[in-house]
């Protein structure tokens, strides 16, 4: 469970990037961010994972906030960032066993997964070369291999889908739904609207740094007009 | 031809351009120096420096009557210096320059980028003696009382100086290329042809050092034989590299004309070899360099292993720099340069100075010689020197790039991983102090292995200490944000801070000397141990204490 509670964030003196956010992702739930560029969503994710500090307010994971307690929160949180070129002069496996290190991850169960997840992503045979090699899909699937070897409660993923090939973007979503079904949370960022409507559970619309929305697609529809497309809903509510 | 022609001018001049714009001493827009630049202003000090130096040796070599003493060696070292230049800069200029894919589907003969290659070095080369050879040759010149003709001749044979030993390694490294196949990594290949040149030139420097300096000879000789001697010498080192002895004698205004055929003849030959192997070797080469796909099909088992968090962390550490060649070379790669050549000097100088002093004329110094810790603090002060150049600790954060976001969400410690980035400085300089210690201890036995291992553990604390505030600087300003590793360390001004506080220590250095000339050595020595192990304390608990608003710039993701 993540437990965002009236956080701010400022870059310069007096202007908020992210004003008064209260949001709580349950657990066994598909939570859609959603937001035009620079409405504040990697910021939001940065403090959530604990790279950026927070003004005001505090972010609990599980219970542990970040703040207070970063190493027991940060061991519940899986991220997986939009840009997925990391670590590349090290070869596919050497990135996984050093993630794997991190979290203390045992030898049979890293064994097992990394078998498991690396066959399904069809990049198995591909884990003795060097990350550099790999195309942007191939490089989201290790960064996605790696979140997913210590088996956290929240996964945060920060637009996870742009890149991927369509197989690529299907096997994900198929992995964040059982990992929902799990009964952990999943929490994403994007602003490809249909993604979010065939996925979460529940969405919220950030604008300009501040909640706009928060609940179903089905209450937002209510809400803003049925006979409207969710794209003319976003569009009306960010006022464009 | 002539498009040939306008095709490598066109090209020559893009890269010059390109080189000087990284090297950001000129601004590409008000086209004025810029006074920012931290690199202007090291070239300014080494220009006074080289200036004052060269004047001083000038003048003394004209006191006693051999002003040519110092042009026949200069020229050596001129030589010298453009040829580990040259190896360090063309294997990266020639094959991994990131414009040579945007120029290979462009219908230039690869010939014509070659030639244009080699004009980029050439340049490079020229703008090294600007700073280094011009002031000296004219102050030799103006003391030596030449007429004009001299100068005017000394701005010729700086023009054609550098192209001979530019063709020559060009040659050899493109032959190299060719011949060592096994290393189909290019990575490595970068890293051990440029390793292995260099040290074969500096065990021929100890070689060429011990051979000038041989003892046995100048016993009981006057100071005429001695210098005349070592004259000569220098005269037949200079034989081995072709063009120095014709550029030497131009300069002494000795047979001229022919001296200048001699020239042209030696760099035209070189330059056909150039042309024919670069010709039948380079398209090839440089397809491969750039396009080789290190993708392998693994058929067997991939390696899973466990290892503990720190160790991994350390390991992943010690990747970073050894997987990736500019890093390699930039932070390692001048570490072990100078520990050898430190080496190498100390096995060449040590036995040449023991038979100096023990001529009659230096019996005082001789008799005043004991181990004190002023000896302590000057091989504490040579130490400092590798660290000098080491700049692993200075580039620690900087070096993740897009990966630093990572140390930020991984369920570390920033404390810890702070620690964990100070080792690879740490291991490497005692690496590097043990061998230049075990050496001094070889050749200086007096001093004693007690000492000698007293002063190790001096040196690593200073290294803990010092690799701490590189970390440090690196971690408050760091440069995340780079396209090509190279530029970490070109334009960072953080390195200035690490030449800032090696003079800082060298300082502190000179004031532990004062405060403890006066008292017994040994309780000196623990008391030298115990301030620099409260400093450690201290910048342990200061940066604990702040770690988190220390980390504030490690954000990128």
């Amino acid at each position: 469970m993540i437990k965002i509670q009236n956080v701010s964030k400022s870059y310069k003196k007096g202007t908020k990037v992210i004003e008064n956010i209260d949001l709580e992702i349950k657990n066994g739930e598909i939570f859609g961010f959603i937001g035009q560029n620079g409405a504040g969503k990697t910021t939001t994710i940065k403090m959530m994972t604990g790279i950026l500090e927070i003004d005001e307010g505090d972010i609990f994971i599980d219970g542990k906030s970040i703040t207070n307690e970063p190493i027991e929160a940060k061991k519940n949180i899986g991220l997986v960032p939009d840009s997925p070129d990391i670590f590349l002069k090290f070869k596919g496996i050497e990135y996984l066993n050093f993630i794997a290190d991190c979290y203390n991850v045992s030898k049979e169960e890293r064994t097992q997964k990394i078998e498991k997840l690396a066959k399904e992503f069809e990049i198995y045979d591909e884990l003795d070369n060097k990350i550099e090699s790999y195309s942007h899909g191939m490089r989201q699937k290790i960064v996605i291999i790696g979140v997913l070897l210590h088996n956290p409660q929240n996964w945060i993923l920060d637009e996870p889908i742009t890149g991927l090939d369509p197989k690529s973007s299907y096997d994900l979503k198929t992995l964040m739904k059982e990992h929902a079904s799990q009964g952990k949370t999943v929490f994403f960022s994007t602003h490809i609207l249909e993604i979010a409507e065939k996925l979460c559970d529940r969405i919220a619309i950030i604008n300009k740094g501040k909640i706009v929305f928060v609940g179903t697609l089905d209450e937002l529809r209510k809400i803003y007009g049925e006979e409207n497309s969710l794209e003319q809903i976003f569009l009306g509510i960010i006022g464009e | 031809m002539e498009s040939k022609l306008k095709n490598i001018f066109n090209l020559s001049k893009l890269y010059i351009k390109e080189n000087d714009a990284s090297l950001n001493i000129i601004n590409t827009e008000t086209k004025k120096i810029n006074k920012k630049s931290y690199l202007f202003w090291v070239y300014v000090i080494l220009f006074f420096g080289i200036t004052y130096l060269s004047s001083e040796i000038i003048s003394y070599a004209v006191k006693i009557g051999k002003p040519e003493i110092f042009l026949n060696g200069f020229i050596l070292v001129l030589e010298v210096l453009i040829i580990i230049r040259t190896i360090m800069v063309s294997m990266n200029v020639f094959y991994f320059s990131k414009d040579i894919e945007n120029i290979l589907h462009l219908p230039i003969k690869p010939i014509e980028i070659l030639i244009s290659k080699f004009c980029t070095i050439l340049f490079m080369n020229y703008e090294f003696e600007l700073i280094f050879a011009l002031v000296p040759l004219f102050i030799y010149g103006s003391y030596t009382f030449s007429m004009i003709s001299y100068f005017l001749h000394c701005i010729i044979v700086l023009v054609v100086f550098p192209l001979f030993a530019t063709m020559i390694v060009g040659t050899i490294m493109i032959f190299l290329m060719k011949t060592i196949k096994i290393f189909k990594n290019k990575d490595l290949m970068q890293f051990i042809i440029s390793f292995i040149l260099i040290f074969a030139l500096i065990f021929s420097l100890e070689k060429a050092i011990g051979y000038i300096f041989n003892n046995a000879e100048y016993i009981e000789q006057n100071q005429e034989f001695v210098l005349n001697k070592i004259n000569e010498k220098i005269i037949k080192i200079n034989n081995y590299f072709l063009n120095i002895n014709p550029s030497a004698q131009v300069l002494q205004n000795n047979k001229i004309i022919i001296n200048y055929l001699k020239l042209i003849l030696i760099n035209f030959v070189g330059f056909i070899l150039f042309i024919f192997i670069g010709n039948k070797l380079y398209l090839k080469q440089l397809l491969r360099a750039n396009f080789y796909t290190k993708r392998i099909k693994n058929n067997k088992k991939i390696r899973i292993k466990k290892s503990q968090k720190g160790i991994s962390y350390i390991k992943k550490e010690f990747k970073l720099l050894s997987k990736n060649p500019i890093f390699l070379i930039q932070s390692i790669y001048p570490v072990i340069m100078l520990t050898v050549l430190i080496c190498v000097l100390t096995i060449a100088i040590v036995p040449a100075y023991n038979g100096l002093i023990q001529r009659d004329e230096y019996k005082d110094i001789r008799e005043g010689l004991k181990f004190n810790i002023e000896a302590v603090c000057i091989i504490l002060g040579i130490l400092q020197i590798t660290g000098l150049f080491n700049y692993t600790s200075i580039t620690s954060f900087s070096r993740e790039g897009k990966n630093a976001y990572v140390m930020k969400i991984l369920p570390i410690s920033l404390y810890k991983q702070f620690i964990y980035k100070n080792i690879p400085q740490i291991a490497l300089n005692i690496i590097s102090a043990g061998a230049i210690l075990a050496v001094i201890n070889f050749q200086i036995p007096a001093i004693g292995l007690n000492y000698i291992l007293v002063i190790f553990g001096l040196s690593i604390l200073l290294t803990v200490i010092n690799s701490f505030i590189l970390c440090l600087i690196d971690l408050i300003m760091p440069k995340l944000k780079w396209e090509a590793e190279y530029e970490i360390l070109k334009n960072s001004k953080n390195k200035l801070l690490q030449y800032v506080l090696i003079i800082f220590n060298i300082l502190f250095l000179i004031f532990m000397k004062d405060l403890f000339e006066k008292h017994n050595l040994n309780i000196s020595l623990g008391f030298f141990a115990g301030i620099l192990i409260c400093i450690i304390f201290i910048l342990n608990l200061l940066f604990y204490k702040f770690k988190n608003k220390l980390y504030k710039k490690i954000t990128t993701i």
